[in-house]
């Protein structure tokens, strides 16, 4: 299966979360060379799990975001997919939102996979190649009491998922997502679990394939899309 | 988590195997390992895309069958189990598309192509879904079109038949759900076929400038097809169900203007 290799392609991992070891690990197992950059706690655990650097950045900071993905890409020599895991949520009812956990919700959300993706996009538009996969949640499509923030601003990564596929589909650079529905750590509880056409929730390992595909070659004629991972309970009567 | 993309063991039947998107399936799923039984009315392509996958070390076999016949899909099928023992994967990729303008429509034309491009799939997941609920699962895979998603008015009938096929997917998915059974649609858009370009399929000057009028400014090469199709055909999507899956170089994403157009620039509202 020689067209699911990622031999000789370096990628950047960019963010943090519960699927980052399931995206390292499918990358690293097709032969990509990768490097990692998160303010998540984990960082060193996982610079040394799978033997790659592992950068701590301040996900609000333009320059340390800017300043580690250069130093990431000069010592990976080049950059062919950029992966962005940067889902931060947070559940209330709307009415009892603060103005500040609103603002904060659309800042973790979306200022992170802007700052990567814009600095990356330079390597990119001058070597007319790339690929940006960003892991969106379901949310962003769905409504569900309680998640409204979470769930716009996620709306907003899947549009600028969207928007960003065409805007450089002319420019040889890919942009897709993956919808993510509900997976172990959720807050799905019994109720939940029996509406899920499968039965179950996912594993965090089911994410990895997606990644993988969308990370090939193969996969250039795809773009502005999200793929989902539900287990079928969006399509569910 | 790459073996998970293996399919050695497998059995797949594909329908319309023989030609196009449907052999570039056919050999990527055979590359993965998967034995495969192609089906379509006409031999000739059959034999040739067979003489392929054997070439690979798989095993491959041909049955002739009008899949808009239901007596002719139950023994396809059971020929196929006879032969191979089991059938873990379906492509429903066969279709029909008559170019006529809808006030010239005939009444033998819409059968003709609901018959072909939405009839026989529901032919073929029936049957064989009933034996994967007896072996307890497999994976099924709609080849539906853009055209079901849109108003392409040169071939209507099609587009309303393609249609059907994305939600057929849906009920499949959530009706063989608990018998493990995924059931998921790919929506390819332009790719350099018989079924886009006729005669020309091979005149890469027409594929050109057909790649004119798509965002990533060409059409898809059949090959492209196969790595979409072995992931939703092995375990590696056992959570993906009921979904359906564009690979179309942005088409759909960017129905709203010409590839080419860029806003002009307008600056923010200040406060």
């Amino acid at each position: 299966m020689n067209f699911l290799s990622l031999e000789g392609k370096k990628i950047l991992i960019f963010g943090k979360g519960r699927f980052s070891e399931s995206i390292l690990t499918a990358l690293q197992e097709a032969g990509a060379t990768l490097s990692h950059i998160t303010w998540g706690l984990e960082s060193e655990q996982i610079g040394e799990k799978y033997g790659i650097p592992s950068r701590i950045v301040n996900p609000s900071s333009e320059s340390e975001i800017e300043g580690a993905i250069q130093k990431a890409i000069a010592e990976l020599g080049d950059v062919d997919v950029l992966v962005n895991e940067t889902m931060s949520e947070s559940y209330r009812p709307f009415s009892d939102i603060s103005l500040q956990e609103w603002q904060r919700s659309m800042d973790n959300n979306l200022i992170p996979p802007f700052l990567s993706t814009r600095a990356v996009s330079r390597h990119f538009l001058v070597k007319k190649k790339g690929k940006i996969i960003n892991l969106v949640s379901a949310l962003g499509d769905r409504g569900v009491a309680g998640g409204v923030a979470f769930g716009t601003a996620m709306g907003g990564l899947i549009q600028m998922t969207k928007s960003l596929g065409v805007e450089w589909a002319g420019e040889g650079i890919r942009v897709n997502g993956i919808g993510v529905g509900w997976f172990e750590g959720d807050a799905a509880n019994e109720k939940v679990t029996r509406l899920i056409p499968l039965g179950r929730v996912g594993e965090s390992w089911e994410v990895g394939p997606l990644v993988l595909y969308l990370a090939l070659d193969a996969s250039d004629y795809v773009t502005g899309q999200i793929f989902y991972v539900d287990g079928g309970i969006m399509v569910r009567p | 988590m790459i073996e998970k993309f293996s399919l050695t063991d497998k059995v797949a039947v594909i329908t319309g195997g023989g030609t196009g998107l449907g052999r570039a399936m056919s050999l990527a799923l055979a590359e993965a390992g998967a034995d495969i039984v192609l089906t379509a009315r006409r031999m000739e392509p059959l034999n040739e895309t067979a003489a392929l996958i054997k070439q690979m070390g798989r095993r491959a076999l041909t049955i002739s069958t009008d899949i808009t016949n239901s007596e002719q899909v139950n023994g396809m099928v059971e020929s196929a189990v006879d032969a191979f023992g089991r059938i873990d994967i379906l492509i429903n990729n066969s279709a029909g598309a008559r170019n006529v303008a809808l006030d010239e429509t005939t009444d033998e034309d819409w059968k003709f192509d609901m018959d072909v491009s939405l009839t026989g799939a529901f032919y073929c997941s029936r049957a064989v879904s009933s034996e994967m609920v007896k072996k307890g699962g497999g994976k099924i895979i709609n080849i539906s079109s853009m055209s079901g998603l849109t108003g392409f008015p040169k071939t209507p009938i099609y587009g309303i038949a393609k249609a059907g096929m994305i939600n057929m997917t849906r009920v499949f998915a959530v009706a063989l759900a608990p018998h493990k059974v995924m059931v998921n649609c790919i929506l390819p858009g332009y790719f350099r076929t018989a079924g886009a370009l006729g005669e020309n399929e091979n005149n890469m000057e027409v594929a050109r400038k057909m790649g004119r009028f798509i965002p990533v400014g060409r059409m898809g090469e059949p090959a492209e097809m196969g790595p979409l199709a072995l992931l939703l055909a092995s375990s590696a999507s056992d959570y993906i169900t009921g979904q359906s899956f564009i690979i179309d170089g942005g088409t759909q994403a960017g129905r709203f203007a010409p590839p080419s157009f860029v806003l002009p620039t307008r600056e923010i509202e200040q406060p």
